[in-house]
């Protein structure tokens, strides 16, 4: 313990070197410019630095890579609260609450609450990857694909928090997310699932294009239908553009929890950032005590998924620092750029190259307070966004969402795929459908399906195999908890009004 | 799966066309992920469950829903639509239907960008075309130059963009 | 107009950096089309060459286009049609994108661009968990003809080249190579955790990717797909051990269709130009990428040989009818 320490002061001796800081603030910069652009996450810029980069030192570049990947996290989430654009699928969970408070004028609180989350959970799960990566990375291995099974189902039974006021709309967009998700190659087999013959769909829908379509391309289309009826007005600011001490009161928990839920799952080789923000979104729902404000703009919706997912992302480094798994396309290219350099991340890094990790850790501090500094101070200024004249704020949404489409895939398929969605979120917002729960299934859908069917290829098709480790029978238990809780929840209720 | 919720129309007097529209629209898509499915050939060597079956399910539960939803159309299950302005959504449509095009085209990246905003604009009501094709010119014009000279990806290119 | 404030700021500073290191943005003069998005191998491939070309002297300049989707289909598939009878137009590919055109039924194949050199090359390594009583590849050999279903690999996507590595080896062990019980992943990380938990049998990808794994001894290497011992890998090859098995993960270039001789044979000297200098070279060693440089003729008559042993493998696998 002492010596991890003595070796963090060393970290943070190399990172708060000027030329390091200078990284840092570029990186932090850059990731937060191209985080807000839908489609263009942190990983294609850290590829695209890559080649830029070599010829810096290796610690001064990786350090900018990890200001990047931070920096990637604030940027989807900006876009989310205030143009209900999320930049990132991770970034999905905070749209839902934050765009409705920032409609309400309370975009500040909003991006406060998202800003100072983030910082938290970074810090708290930065501490945790300098001090528990070891264990955690053994627990993360232990993993198995029945395990995996198990989370989703996990994450599945709390889709409903999402489904807004008709079980069978909200039942029916799920549905519909999962038959999106079957289009492409069936991961297992190699087979062609509702392909056509079209060759670009081989590759299945691309979460960010349906998240975009269906959010932002989709409210254009609705608000430009209804703006003769309904003068649709946003107050940029009603209230405080602070927090108030009543929203600090609500923030704290659910920060911790989200982190103590992005952590561990980030760290998983297949846990991803997704799923812990919208377990956290609906553990939220479930503990706020004015749950009838989910829907429209509760902040505890914002917090929690916010930490979530920052803390996934300090998750993700657990296994890439100690082993050398990269489990997310950012992690990867981050191998690539260790590579680079001749460096191998695995337990021989910690040993060989001391300095360097941790001065990527020290840096990965660093670069969290540099975030808060930059984005507080910027909150008054990205909120009078929202005072931007309804048709300019619109047409600037439009072009936002195509841009970022165009750049990732110039093709015409996936510009048809923006429209054609667009139009689903149009019909669906008139048929009061709820969206998120399409997204939702894009993403478990195809993750459920190949995980379940990989257990039981390695089981050679025995189903014990799903039910054999205690991880996954815990799993399976908190969802059944998740499932049943309501009911008995309200049949106590209900004997205790009988007892009056 | 009987939904009791606020705004309900009332009586079940006339059958919302819109919502039964929509229900036949699932079962639609549910015959058409099945017969997707039918055609697969490849069986599963190990695992008992095949690229089949997932697709069988979600089918199942699309026309399942999608009965539902035309059955509750008649049971007046869905709330009551306000009136609409399709005008505006086709401004927003077209302008995406033009970014598109121009990519078929070569128009190049600034006119795409210049006509969905002023489409937008359009569609939220805001008169002034050319200014608003003005402003959309410069936004497509700085990201255009961002893009590609200082990330180097590759936007596409029309006969303004080949200039620069 | 706070909102392109922050792009403004972002690009100042992004243009510091790029000044610092002294990238220089230079007219096009080569196109380069790279058929997937930014950031993976080919896109890699497209981008060092740009480098090594300008820095090298052999063209004025170079532009890298992405045309990301479906296995590099939809690029070849464009640049087939786009680029026909150009000669300044190149193509990046690979292993992958013959499969790709197999199993997607891709219209256009690789018979109608015009091939120019082999550039790189990534030998396939076999691992197996350290603890594994699996010690040679004739154990896996052994282990394979008692029991196919019994021995789980874990590699990449359905179909790839770790796929039909699989496949070569079961048939080069005189097993069925329809009966391999191969369990595809999407990332490289979610399969090297499957290995090291012992969860599969073997794994199967390209040494790079178990490098770090092996030289700390969490995993055993078995065995590699390279025809001969490779000077910085410490193990035998599957030849060696009696395994006939040597494939590679090739990348290529490749230029438009319906070139004359005069201008294929320009950029076949422009690319081994290019191939040969000190800057290539320097790539190479620090991608970790192998010289598997092979041109025109000898190049177009390997293409047609790994074509039928892919279009074989995965006719067995059963992608291909």
């Amino acid at each position: 313990m002492l010596e991890t320490f003595a070796a963090l002061g060393n970290g943070f001796a190399l990172a708060l070197q000027p030329d390091k800081l200078l990284f840092a603030l570029v990186g932090v910069f850059l990731g937060t410019a191209v985080g807000v652009l839908p489609g263009i996450g942190p990983a294609l810029t850290v590829a695209l630095l890559l080649p830029v980069t070599f010829k810096l030192d290796p610690t001064g570049s990786l350090i900018m890579f990890a200001g990047i990947y931070y920096g990637g996290m604030y940027g989807g989430s900006t876009t989310a609260i205030l143009i209900n654009t999320p930049g990132e699928s991770a970034s999905m969970a905070t749209a839902l609450e934050g765009n409705k408070m920032a409609k309400a004028g309370r975009g500040g609180p909003a991006l406060a609450t998202s800003a100072i989350g983030s910082f938290v959970a970074g810090l708290i799960a930065t501490i945790g990857l300098a001090f528990l990566a070891p264990a955690l990375v053994e627990f993360a291995i232990s993993f198995t694909s029945a395990d995996y099974f198990a989370l989703m189902v996990l994450a599945f039974v709390t889709v409903s928090a999402t489904f807004g006021a008709s079980r069978l709309r909200g039942l029916t967009s799920l549905f519909i997310g999962l038959a999106l998700g079957l289009i492409g190659i069936d991961k297992l087999s190699g087979q062609q699932r509702l392909v056509f013959g079209v060759p670009d769909l081989t590759d299945g829908v691309e979460v960010t294009t349906l998240a975009v379509a269906l959010f932002a391309v989709g409210e254009a289309l609705f608000v430009a239908s209804r703006h003769k009826a309904v003068v649709e007005k946003i107050e940029a600011v009603k209230g405080s553009v602070w927090m108030t001490k009543e929203d600090w009161k609500r923030s704290w928990k659910p920060w911790l929890r989200g982190t103590l839920l992005g952590f561990p799952i980030g760290a998983l080789p297949a846990g991803g950032a997704e799923i812990p923000t919208f377990l956290s979104y609906s553990l939220e729902k479930r503990l706020c005590t004015k749950p009838e404000e989910f829907g429209n703009g509760a902040i505890e919706g914002v917090a929690g998924p916010e930490a979530a997912n920052n803390a996934s992302a300090a998750g993700t480094l657990v296994p890439l620092l100690t082993l050398g798994l990269p489990t997310s396309a950012t992690a990867a290219i981050m191998l690539a750029g260790f590579q680079q350099y001749g460096l191998n991340p695995g337990p021989l890094l910690f040993a060989e190259k001391p300095d360097l990790v941790w001065g990527l850790i020290a840096s990965l501090f660093v670069a969290n307070a540099m975030l808060l500094v930059l984005n507080l101070p910027l909150v008054g200024l990205w909120v009078r966004l929202l005072a931007i004249p309804q048709p300019w704020l619109y047409g600037g949404i439009m072009v936002f969402a195509t841009m970022g489409t165009i750049a990732a895939k110039p093709s015409v398929i996936e510009l048809g795929m923006l429209l054609v969605f667009g139009l689903m979120g149009f019909m669906m917002r008139r048929f009061d459908y709820p969206i998120a729960p399409v997204v939702i299934g894009l993403i478990l859908g195809p993750l459920a399906e190949t995980q379940l069917r990989r257990a039981l290829t390695i089981s050679l098709g025995d189903p014990s195999v799903l039910v054999k480790s205690p991880i996954s029978i815990t799993l399976y238990v908190l969802a059944a908890i998740a499932l049943l809780a309501p009911f008995f929840i309200s049949a106590l209720k209900n004997l205790g009004s009988n007892e009056d | 799966m009987s939904d009791t919720e606020t705004g309900l129309r009332t009586g079940r007097s006339s059958p919302d066309l819109g919502v039964i529209a929509v229900g036949i629209a699932l079962i639609t898509a549910a015959a058409v992920i099945y017969a997707d499915a039918a055609q697969m050939s490849m069986a599963p060597l190990y695992a008992k469950i095949g690229p089949k079956v997932v697709p069988q399910i979600v089918a199942g539960g699309l026309a399942l829903f999608g009965l539902l939803t035309v059955f509750g159309a008649f049971r007046g299950w869905f709330p009551a639509r306000e009136e609409e302005d399709a005008a505006g959504a086709v401004w927003v449509a077209a302008g995406l239907g033009f970014t598109i095009l121009s990519l078929i085209l070569h128009f190049g990246f600034v006119a795409a960008m210049t006509a969905l905003f002023a489409c937008t604009s359009r569609a939220m009501g805001r008169r002034a075309f050319l200014v608003d094709a003005a402003i959309g010119a410069a936004i497509g014009l700085s990201v255009y130059l961002v893009f590609t000279k200082l990330l180097s990806l590759s936007l596409p290119q029309g006969p303004l963009e080949s200039l620069l | 107009m706070t909102f392109f404030n922050r792009f403004a700021r972002a690009a100042v500073v992004a243009g510091a950096v790029l000044a610092s290191t002294g990238a220089v943005f230079a007219q096009a003069e080569l196109k380069i089309m790279a058929p997937a998005a930014p950031g993976g191998g080919w896109d890699q491939t497209a981008r060092s060459m740009q480098q090594a070309l300008v820095a090298s002297g052999a063209a004025k300049s170079a532009q890298v286009t992405n045309v990301p989707g479906a296995g590099g289909t939809i690029g070849i598939a464009q640049f087939v049609n786009g680029a026909k009878g150009d000669p300044n137009a190149l193509m990046v590919g690979g292993f992958v994108m013959m499969g790709a055109i197999l199993t997607n039924k891709s219209p256009v194949g690789l018979d109608r661009v015009t091939p120019i050199a082999r550039l790189t090359g990534e030998y396939e390594a076999i691992v197996v968990p350290a603890n594994s009583p699996i010690k040679t590849a004739k154990d896996l050999v052994a282990a394979l003809k008692a029991d196919p279903a019994k021995v789980t690999w874990a590699g990449g996507s359905a179909g790839g080249v770790d796929h039909i590595t699989a496949g070569l080896i079961a048939k080069a062990a005189g097993v069925d190579a329809t009966k391999i019980n191969y369990v595809p992943f999407s990332g490289g990380g979610e399969a090297l955790a499957a290995i090291l938990s012992g969860q599969v049998t073997a794994g199967i990808s390209g040494y790079g990717e178990f490098e770090g794994q092996i030289k700390s001894g969490k995993l055993r290497l078995i065995g590699m797909t390279s025809p001969e011992r490779l000077p910085d890998v410490d193990g035998p090859t599957l030849k060696e051990q009696g395994v006939d098995v040597v494939i590679a993960n090739w990348r290529a270039i490749f230029a438009a269709p319906d070139l004359s001789a005069d201008q294929r044979k320009a950029l076949l000297a422009t690319i081994e130009k290019m191939a040969k200098s000190k800057e290539w070279q320097d790539i190479l060693k620090q991608k970790g990428w192998a010289d598997t440089y092979l041109s025109g003729d000898a190049f177009a008559a390997y293409l047609k040989t790994e074509n039928d042993v892919v279009a074989d493998m995965l006719r067995s696998i059963g992608l291909v009818k």
